[in-house]
This record gives structure tokens, C-alpha cells and sequence, in this order.
């Protein structure tokens, strides 16, 4: 023991005070730096034989709690996730309008309703045909906008998507980079390697919003990133994530795992082994924003769009079709009915009512011109209960005869008695069957046909000009509230809406046609395709045009108001998760500013000591002199 | 005091949230809805909707019964004032006296023309746009012109043609009424001159006598004998009852006398074919007398039922000498009514919706039997002429207005007359008002419930927007407070 060994400790402290105040500055410098955590310097005994020798500077580390921070990364996915769709759901909500509104499609509807009320009592009068024609445009062009509104926002999930994929492969390439630092650093340790690490946990949460991630350990302070589903993004170099967005989509842009047959981008992953892996087919991305975004883009806007289809399809079709009841025919025995199946455009029905034992059936047949749509149009029970089967007419009608025949069963007999007719009959004698009603359903294309039916909204974008439905390439109906357009003809002269023969006694104050429209929208029941996701196979919506309007409306708000109250919720969890985590790994300037106080005092008394030690060497040396 | 980034982190979510909040109550406030999207309505959106969709239905039955009811309440004046018009015209069929005032016509019938006039323009009215009287074609005025309709439109004949076409077919040759009379020995044959049906019809022959034997006419033509077996004694009569064009009967009653034949007389004379002979006589009198006074009078009437009907009929060939009636062409007769008419009920013909299934007809036609008669009583004064004021222009004008006038009677049976039109469609009116009502109250409730969904109570928004306001407040206050002090200050 002497004044040396004295002075060393004391130098050893000042040493130590000195680069704890170095960690303390950092700590106050950077105390908004998001992502940064405080730090803490681990001073240590010098010991040698037994004896402790002062004082040396330790490990800096961070003050980080593990868990939490993994906690707080799966909420940051679930906000990503959440997020992305709350704000896209409640752009959507704001299409209908607002509640009451003269533009809220709802509204139009009903003014619609109410004008048609008018053209039946007054059926002559210019005024009333007018204002059912300027009403009828107005909610077609609603239907167009509203439409044309959710395509928009469909693209912009597309264009998000390029955004947000990016903006991951960024990241990534961050981590990459961080990665390497830190790995470098690691047996250097210290300040630098804590703040890499830091830099590092800020991009993982980063990246933590756009996809659901899993993070593992590694020797040296490395890590690999995975999707929670085992998809590997990182593993010491980023591999990058590819997306071929489209600019634009329309309503039938539609994701495929087959790439000719895929009109909107797809997420793939190029493997180092050179191979393409698609995220999207794989199921790799369940959460985060990028999940939000795949959701809206392929399930959410498809099937608000499908409703809107369907209700404009069924609009069209409920005013321009007309039902024509089969005629009874009899075979021996066997009862039944003769349809004229010529009428029949491409789209169009003919439905079978039948009675087997105690069953009763409505069998709806569709017509198309090829195997693959009829296959994709058919729904329905096949043992009993009502159905829906797509027949193909290519093969003439022999062949539909057959498909008919295989329909209904063995109970029954199909046959071409002639011409287009088509004959089903039930099995007679045995009276097991029955055949109870037949009827072909056609769209007329005349606005002069005799019938209450017309063709008052087109289809600007099909061939004909007229909607009937028809199910080929993909449907006629996908996109028709797109284009649905109000007959230009009954626009131009709105006797129409009230003339359809020119045999008709009443003429111009004929009644029959405008409450044949009023009946089509207001009273009667449609049965609705369940492919919009309103209603089931098993139990299609049934129902009036307005009440499935009503339908749509409900069904897409409350998904804007789910969102957004799990919207709420989500922020409260993750907020208070922040808050904790920043609390134990924040810097607290207050905290730090006592420290610095402590370390001045220590400063100044080792300083004391050194000054004491050099006063008691001069006294030493002023002995010795 | 600093603020850790964690602090900092609740205090903008406390701070933002209550910011969120006072923004929302301030829109709520002046807007005066709870929210602005079909989303922030919440769970009761769907009762919204559903209301608004019952509240148009509402208004538009509403409007239904608006412009209904008005076109009712237009129908019944007319049929009102048609009421008054027929009490006028029957009152006016009292005065019996044949003054020519001009045109071979009297006041009466000049008059009769000007409420037949005021009766058609009062049927064609337009109502908006639209005829209340033409059925379902309610674009097309119900009758033609009262001047067409009596005096044709160039090719096409009017009511005073057919009128004069049927009166000769009716009048026959030498004035007999289609009917022909002749005797052998002594007994006396009548018969119609063929099976057609104009002139006099034999109904039957009855007498007083014992010596007169009748063969009732049978047969198409009708043909009848009265044979004077023995003379009849003085006072004795034979009566000769004939139905008229118009469904009216006469009877000639021919009385038996010594003495020279007054009217309505025959004289037995020296032997029973001499009496023959003399009441033929006296009958051919009698029928020639009745043929251009009372027969001309029923001729007029059948003439305008036939101009009347649907098509109208028309004397084929030359009149006097014609047997049959034709159905009237477009091209070659006036058709009067202009409208829609297949035969089913009236009020069928327009309908209207009051309430969800519940449907009312208030349609009416000019050829309903009120309308109609009371326009024939009035076109058959009108079309008719007397040239000459004469004892048998006096005797066929009297007839004419007396049969006018029953025209203009109404049956108390539902035939269709005015007072049941009226009836009908009071009741109808009546049912719609009573709706009216009902969707007035529905649709008070249906708007108080959309109120209850998407208005704000302002108290309550108020309340909160005080609350909201003073909390943030505060909240502002303590945080500016709070930053303010610093633990720098106090380190010195």
C-alpha cells in the first residue's frame, strides 16, 4: 500500500467517471432517437491477488427487455394489418354516401321507387315518364361511380402494395447492412455494437408493420428473419422480395397462382438456389400491412364489387326478362310440359318445378355456350332441394337434352319433341314423380314486344348491347355496375317507359308497363347469386332489389365499423405495449441528469484525492529535501 | 419535469384521443347527425335505411293519392254539374208548346244543343294532362264534338242522318209503318212487310166483341186476321196493340159505331164485309195517323240508340224499303265516343296503389248508362226538327220530350246512373283519404325513428362538448405545467 497505489485508484476512477459520463451524454443526446435504448455502464472491481485495485470500466449494455419487445413486434403486424384495412374500408364506406344524402345510393333508389309510384298514376304525363327517366340514368351512373370509385381504390391497394414491398426490401437490405456491423463489432462490444443493435431492432420494427415476422438468435449477434409461417426474408443477406404490380385493374383482375391467367401482381421470393417462390400461393404472409393489403385487394373489394355487380345485373334482368309458362303435354300416363327454349339467349333460364315422393325441387337451368362456364355456374344440393345447373347448348339440343336428363334424374323423361322444344315428363303410371310447373325466362330486346318487359338498362360493354347474364369468360355480370347505362333509345323518348305495342287500347295512358317496372323494383322477390358472398349456396338471398341494397350497405359499413373499432383497441394494446417497453429501455433525461450529478461529485472527490496524494507528496518530498 | 418518450407516447393518445373527440362533437353540433358515413352510424344503420325505404314508399302513395284524389274530386264536379245540367233539361221537357224558335227547332231544343255542348267539354276536360272520362285512354277526349256528332264529319254520317235514315225505314211506304193491311170478304189480315226491325211490331189483337174472331199474328213477318163473323153492336172495340222501334207499345183502339166514324171509330156497316172494309179503313187511319207522330218520336229515340251504340248501326239499303241494320264503319259513320271501352268495369280502368297491396279503381267512361243517356236525351232534342207546327209535329214533339225526359230518369238499381257513379267514387275517395291519413301518421313515426338513428340530441352533444372542452383543457394546462419544470433548473 502506498500513495501510488492511492493515486492509480484515483486515476482509475477518474478514468471510469469520464467514460461513464461519455454513456450518459449518448443517454441525454439521443433520449428522442426512436429506437434507441438506454444505456448502462457495468463498473468493475479491479482485483489482483486477492486485493481489489481500484476501479475499471465494464460492459456497456443495453437496458432491453426481451419479451416485450417481441410482444411489441407482433402488435406492430397486427396494427400493420389492421390498419391497412381500417383505412381503406372506411374510403370504401364513404362510396355510399352519406346517410340521407341526395347522392347516398340508397336515396336514389328510393326516389326512384317513388317516381315510378308516380309514372303508374299518371302514365301519360311527360313530367312523370321524365323524371322516372333522368332517375333511372341517375342510378345507373351512381352504380357506375360508385363502382368506378371501388376499382380505384382496388388499384391503389396495388400500388400501396409496390409501396410497401419496396419499402420491406429496404429494410431488409438496412438489416443486411446493420447485420454485419454488428457481427463485426461483437467482440469488440461497447457502445458501438449496442447502438448497431439498436439500429437493427428499429429496422426489424419496421419491418415488423409490413409482415408477420420471426426473429431467431444467432451466434455472434447474428439473426435470421422469417415469415411466422417459416418463409425465410433474411439470413445474413436479404433476399429480395419481388412484386410486378400492375398500374391499373379492373373488376375482373383477378390473383392466380398461374401467371397467364393473373392480372394483378403477386409477391414472390427469389431463392438463392435461382428458383421463384410465390408468397402469395404459399400462404407466407398472414399479417401486417402487406396482409391488409392482399386481403382488400383480393377478397374485400372483389366481393363488394361482386354485390354491386349483382345488384345491377339483377336490376337489368328483372326488368328486361319476361317468364313465358311451358304448355302442359302428356306422353301415355306420363304428364309433363313442352318449353320453347328458342327465346333463349346465352345467360337466360328455364326452371322445373318437380315433385319426387314427398320432395319438391325448382331446378333452374342455365343457358351457356360452353362446358366450362355451365361447369362454373352450377350450385346447389345434387340430391335434393333447389339447384342451379349451367347447360351447354354448343352440342345442339340432343345434347341438352341429355344434360337436362342427367339433371333431374332417373324419375323423369326429357325428350326434343321438335323444333327447340324441350319435353319433361314425369314417370306416369308409377306416380312417384311429378313434373309441376315449367317456365323459360328470356330477355326481350324490343322496347315494342307486346310485353311489359324492356330492355331499359344495357351493357354498353357486350357485344349485343343487352344483359342477359351471360356466363361465358368469366360472366358478363363481373363489372356490369361498371358499365350498366341506361337505354339511350327510352332516354331520347321516355314513351317508352309506358308504350309497348301499338295494339294497346290505352296507348299513351297504359299503366301495364310502368307497374310492371314499379313491381320489378319495389315488390318482387329475386333470388341473388351467392358467389357476391350476400347469402349461401345452400341458401341464396332472396329478396327485393331494395332489401339487398340494404343488404350491401349493412354488410360493408359494419366491416368499416369492425375495423375501425378494432382499429381503436389495437391502438390502445399497442400504445400501452410502447409505453411499457419505452419505458424500461427509454431514456429518462431526469434519470440521467442525477446520474451526471453523481458523477460530477465522484469526479471531484477523485480529483480531491489526487490532489490530496500530490500534496502529500510534496510534503514527502519537502521531508526528504 | 422532461418528458420520456414513453410519457410522451400516452400523453399524445390521452391528448389526441380527447382532441378526436371534441372534433366529433363539434361536427355532431353543427351538422346536427350523429355521424356522416353509413359506418359511424353503428348497429341501427340498417333500421335507417329500412325507414328511409318505407318513408319513399310512403310518398310516393302519398303523391298517388294527391293526384288521384285531385282527378276525383275534378270527376265529381263534372258529375255534379252533369246532374244539374239533366235536372235543367227535364225540367225544360214540361213546357210542351211547339214555339219555333229557329231552325225548325224550339228553345228547348236549342238549349238541349248548348247543355250537350257544355256536357262534352265538361268530359273532355284535360285534368293535367289527362282525360278522366275515356277509360284507360286517358290521352284521348271522350266524345267528338256535339256539332260532329250531329252533323257528321264529311264522309262520316252524324246523328241527324241517321236519325232521318231511320225514320223513313221506320215510316215505310204511304206512311204505314212497315206494316201492311188488306181485306177479303170479311176478314181483315195485318201483317208486318218484313221480317226486319223497323215500323210497328204485332204485339196481339184484342176485342170486346163476340162477333170479331182474331188469329193472333204469328210467324216472321208477323201476319194476323180479324174476321167480322157477325156485326158487332155499337161500343164494341177492337184493340190493335203495336210495339214501337224504341221498345214503346201502342194501342189503336178502334170502337164500333152506327153512326159516321169519328178518329178511333169504324162503322158497322150493312154487311159484315162492308164492316170489314170500314175498319180497315179506320185501322189504315189510325196506323198512318201514329206512324209520323208517336212512331216518329220512338224512331227518333231508336235512331239515337243506334247512333250510340257501339259501332253504331246504320239502315242498309234505301230506307223505306230496307230490312236490316249494319254495324257503321270509321270511314262512313261517326263514332262519339273517343276512349277505351273493352267492356270490363270502369273503375277498372285506372287503378291506384294506396298502400302496399291495397288498390282502388277510380277509372270512369262517358259510356257509362248515367253519362250516356243524359248526352242522348239532350243530342235527340237537339237532332230532331219540326218544319211545320202542325197538330202531328205538336203530337210528335210532345212524344219526343216526354220519352227525352224519361232518358233522363234514373233507375234506383245500380244501372250505372250518376248518383251511383258519384256513390262509387265518393266511397273510393273516402278509402283514400283514410289512407292518407294512416301514411301520414307512419310516416311521422317512420322519420322519428330515423331522427332517433342518425340526429344528435344537441343537449347531450353540448354536455359532452363542455366536458370534452374543460378536460382538454386541463389536460393542456397540466402538460404545459409540467414541462415547464425541469430538474435543470434546480441543479445548479
Amino acid at each position: 500500500m502506498g500513495l501510488t497505489t492511492a493515486l492509480s485508484n484515483a486515476l482509475s476512477g477518474l478514468n471510469v467517471t469520464q467514460s461513464s459520463l461519455d454513456v450518459t451524454s449518448q443517454n441525454i443526446a439521443n433520449a428522442q432517437t426512436a429506437g434507441y435504448s438506454r444505456k448502462i455502464q457495468n463498473n468493475v472491481m479491479n482485483a489482483s491477488n486477492g486485493q481489489t485495485r481500484g476501479v475499471s470500466t465494464g460492459q456497456v449494455t443495453r437496458a432491453l427487455d426481451d419479451v416485450l419487445q417481441r410482444s411489441v413486434r407482433a402488435e406492430t403486424t397486427n396494427s400493420g394489418f389492421i390498419n391497412s384495412k381500417a383505412e381503406y374500408l372506411n374510403r370504401m364506406d364513404a362510396i355510399f354516401g352519406k346517410p340521407g344524402s341526395t347522392d347516398a345510393i340508397d336515396t336514389l333508389f328510393n326516389t326512384l321507387n317513388t317516381s315510378l309510384q308516380g309514372l303508374v298514376t299518371s302514365p301519360e304525363s311527360d313530367v312523370a315518364r321524365t323524371k322516372v327517366v333522368s332517375e333511372a340514368q341517375l342510378l345507373a351512373q351512381r352504380l357506375n361511380s360508385m363502382s368506378t370509385d371501388l376499382n380505384g381504390l382496388r388499384s391503389q391497394t396495388e400500388r400501396s402494395l409496390t409501396e410497401a414491398v419496396g419499402q420491406a426490401n429496404n429494410l431488409l437490405g438496412q438489416i443486411e447492412s446493420i447485420n454485419k456491423q454488428v457481427i463485426s463489432q461483437f467482440a469488440l462490444g461497447g457502445m458501438s455494437y449496442q447502438n448497431a443493435l439498436d439500429a437493427r431492432d428499429k429496422a426489424i420494427a419496421d419491418l415488423s408493420e409490413l409482415v408477420d415476422l420471426r426473429v431467431n438468435n444467432g451466434e455472434q449477434g447474428a439473426i435470421s428473419i422469417s415469415t411466422s409461417n417459416g418463409t425465410v426474408l433474411f439470413d445474413g443477406t436479404a433476399l429480395k422480395l419481388n412484386f410486378d404490380g400492375r398500374d391499373s385493374l379492373t373488376a375482373q383482375s383477378r390473383w392466380s397462382a398461374d401467371s397467364t391467367k393473373r392480372d394483378v401482381g403477386t409477391i414472390s421470393i427469389l431463392n438463392n438456389n435461382g428458383t421463384s417462390y410465390d408468397l402469395i400461393a404459399g400462404k407466407s404472409i398472414r399479417g401486417g400491412k402487406i396482409a391488409g393489403l392482399l386481403e382488400l385487394r383480393d377478397t374485400a373489394f372483389v366481393d363488394a364489387q361482386a354485390q354491386f355487380d349483382e345488384l345491377a345485373a339483377q336490376l337489368a334482368l328483372s326488368l328486361s326478362n319476361t317468364t313465358t309458362q311451358g304448355t302442359a303435354a302428356t306422353s301415355g300416363a306420363a304428364t309433363g310440359f313442352d318449353l320453347n327454349l328458342s327465346p333463349l339467349q346465352s345467360g337466360n333460364t328455364f326452371s322445373v318445378e318437380v315433385q319426387n315422393g314427398a320432395a319438391r325441387s325448382i331446378y333452374t337451368f342455365i343457358k351457356t355456350t360452353d362446358a366450362t362456364s355451365a361447369a362454373a355456374i352450377s350450385f346447389g344440393p345434387t340430391t335434393a332441394g333447389d339447384r342451379t345447373v349451367g347447360i351447354d347448348f354448343s352440342g345442339g339440343l340432343s345434347s341438352v337434352v341429355s344434360q337436362v336428363q342427367a339433371a333431374l334424374g332417373s324419375g323423369y323423361t326429357v325428350s326434343n319433341p321438335s323444333g327447340s322444344n324441350l319435353r319433361i315428363l314425369d314417370d306416369g303410371a308409377a306416380a312417384t314423380t311429378n313434373v309441376l310447373a315449367a317456365s323459360t325466362s328470356s330477355t326481350i330486346t324490343s322496347l315494342q314486344s307486346g310485353k311489359a318487359a324492356l330492355p331499359l338498362f344495357l351493357d354498353p360493354g357486350s357485344v349485343s348491347g343487352y344483359f342477359t347474364g351471360a356466363p361465358e369468360n368469366g360472366g358478363q355480370t363481373v363489372g356490369f355496375a361498371q358499365r350498366i347505362s341506361l337505354n339511350t333509345t327510352v332516354l331520347n323518348d321516355p314513351s317508352a317507359l309506358v308504350v309497348f305495342s301499338s295494339t294497346s287500347a290505352a296507348g299513351q295512358g297504359d299503366p301495364t308497363r310502368p307497374q310492371a317496372i314499379l313491381d320489378a323494383i319495389k315488390n318482387s322477390s329475386h333470388t341473388f347469386n351467392p358467389k357476391a358472398n350476400i347469402g349461401s349456396t345452400s341458401t341464396p338471398y332472396q329478396g327485393t332489389l331494395g332489401g339487398y341494397l340494404q343488404r350491401i350497405i349493412s354488410l360493408q359499413s359494419g366491416k368499416a365499423e369492425s375495423a375501425n373499432s378494432l382499429q381503436d383497441s389495437q391502438s390502445v394494446v399497442l400504445n400501452n405495449l410502447q409505453a411499457r417497453f419505452e419505458d424500461s429501455t427509454g431514456v429518462d433525461v431526469d434519470q440521467e441528469m442525477a446520474s451526471l450529478t453523481v458523477l460530477q461529485q465522484m469526479y471531484s472527490a477523485n480529483a480531491r484525492v489526487v490532489s490530496a496524494i500530490s500534496d502529500m507528496f510534496d510534503v514527502l518530498l519537502r521531508m526528504a529535501n | 419535469m422532461t418528458i420520456t418518450p414513453a410519457a410522451q407516447r400516452r400523453l399524445f393518445a390521452s391528448l389526441g384521443g380527447l382532441r378526436n373527440e371534441l372534433w366529433n362533437s363539434q361536427e355532431q353540433l353543427s351538422t346536427g347527425k350523429k355521424a356522416q358515413t353509413y359506418s359511424k352510424l353503428g348497429i341501427s344503420r340498417s333500421i335507417a335505411i329500412d325507414a328511409r325505404r318505407m318513408i319513399a314508399d310512403v310518398e310516393g302513395f302519398k303523391n298517388t293519392i294527391r293526384d288521384s284524389g285531385d282527378r276525383l274530386k275534378a270527376m265529381d264536379q263534372t258529375l255534379d254539374r252533369i246532374q244539374a245540367i239533366t235536372r235543367d233539361v227535364k225540367s225544360a221537357t214540361t213546357n210542351a208548346n211547339l214555339d219555333i224558335a229557329s231552325n225548325n227547332q224550339t228553345q228547348v231544343q236549342l238549349n238541349a244543343k248548348l247543355y250537350a255542348e257544355e256536357m262534352t267539354s265538361l268530359l273532355n276536360q284535360d285534368f293535367g294532362g289527362r282525360k278522366l272520362f275515356s277509360g284507360r285512354a286517358v290521352t284521348n277526349a271522350a266524345t267528338e264534338s256535339v256539332d260532329v256528332m250531329l252533323d257528321g264529319d264529311g264522309l262520316k254520317a252524324g246523328l241527324k242522318t241517321i236519325m232521318s235514315e231511320r225514320k223513313a225505314a221506320d215510316l215505310g211506304t204511304g206512311n204505314m209503318g212497315r206494316l201492311t193491311t188488306s181485306v177479303a170478304t170479311s176478314t181483315l189480315t195485318l201483317a208486318e212487310d218484313g221480317a226486319h226491325p223497323f215500323g210497328f211490331k204485332l204485339s196481339d189483337v184484342t176485342t170486346t166483341s163476340t162477333g170479331i174472331a182474331i188469329v193472333q199474328p204469328t210467324g216472321s213477318p208477323k201476319s194476323g186476321t180479324v174476321a167480322v163473323t157477325s156485326q158487332p153492336q155499337a161500343g164494341e172495340n177492337v184493340t190493335f196493340k203495336l210495339n214501337m222501334p224504341d221498345g214503346s207499345t201502342l194501342n189503336l183502339k178502334l170502337t164500333a159505331t152506327t153512326g159516321t166514324a169519328g178518329e178511333g171509330q169504324f162503322q158497322i156497316g150493312a154487311s159484315t164485309s162492308a164492316t170489314a172494309s170500314n175498319l180497315l179503313a179506320a185501322l189504315n187511319t189510325a196506323i198512318q195517323g201514329k206512324a209520323t207522330t208517336d212512331l216518329g218520336a220512338a224512331s227518333a229515340i231508336q235512331a239515337s240508340n243506334d247512333f250510340l251504340a257501339n259501332p253504331p248501326k246504320r239502315v242498309v239499303g234505301t230506307p223505306a224499303t230496307s230490312t236490316a241494320l249494319v254495324d257503321g264503319t270509321i270511314a262512313n259513320t261517326v263514332f262519339w265516343y273517343k276512349g277505351e271501352d273493352s267492356g270490363d268495369s270502369p273503375r277498372q280502368t285506372s287503378k291506384v296503389e294506396i298502400d302496399n297491396g291495397q288498390r282502388l279503381g277510380y277509372g270512369a267512361r262517358a259510356t257509362e248508362n248515367g253519362i250516356k243517356k243524359a248526352l242522348q236525351s239532350m243530342l235527340v232534342l237537339a237532332a230532331d226538327s219540326f218544319p211545320t207546327v202542325d197538330a202531328a209535329n205538336k203530337q210528335r214533339y210532345d212524344q219526343l220530350l216526354d220519352r227525352s225526359a224519361n232518358l233522363l230518369n234514373e233507375s234506383s238499381t245500380g244501372d250505372g246512373g250518376l248518383s251511383s257513379m258519384r256513390a262509387q267514387l265518393g266511397t273510393t275517395h273516402s278509402i283514400m283519404n283514410a289512407a292518407n291519413s294512416r301514411h301520414t301518421l307512419r310516416n311521422a313515426l317512420l322519420e322519428d325513428q330515423i331522427s332517433n338513428v342518425e340526429n344528435i340530441e344537441t343537449e347531450e352533444v353540448a354536455t359532452r362538448l363542455l366536458s370534452v372542452k374543460g378536460t382538454l383543457e386541463a389536460s393542456y394546462q397540466l402538460t404545459a405545467t409540467i414541462s415547464r419544470i425541469s430538474l435543470m433548473d434546480y441543479l445548479r
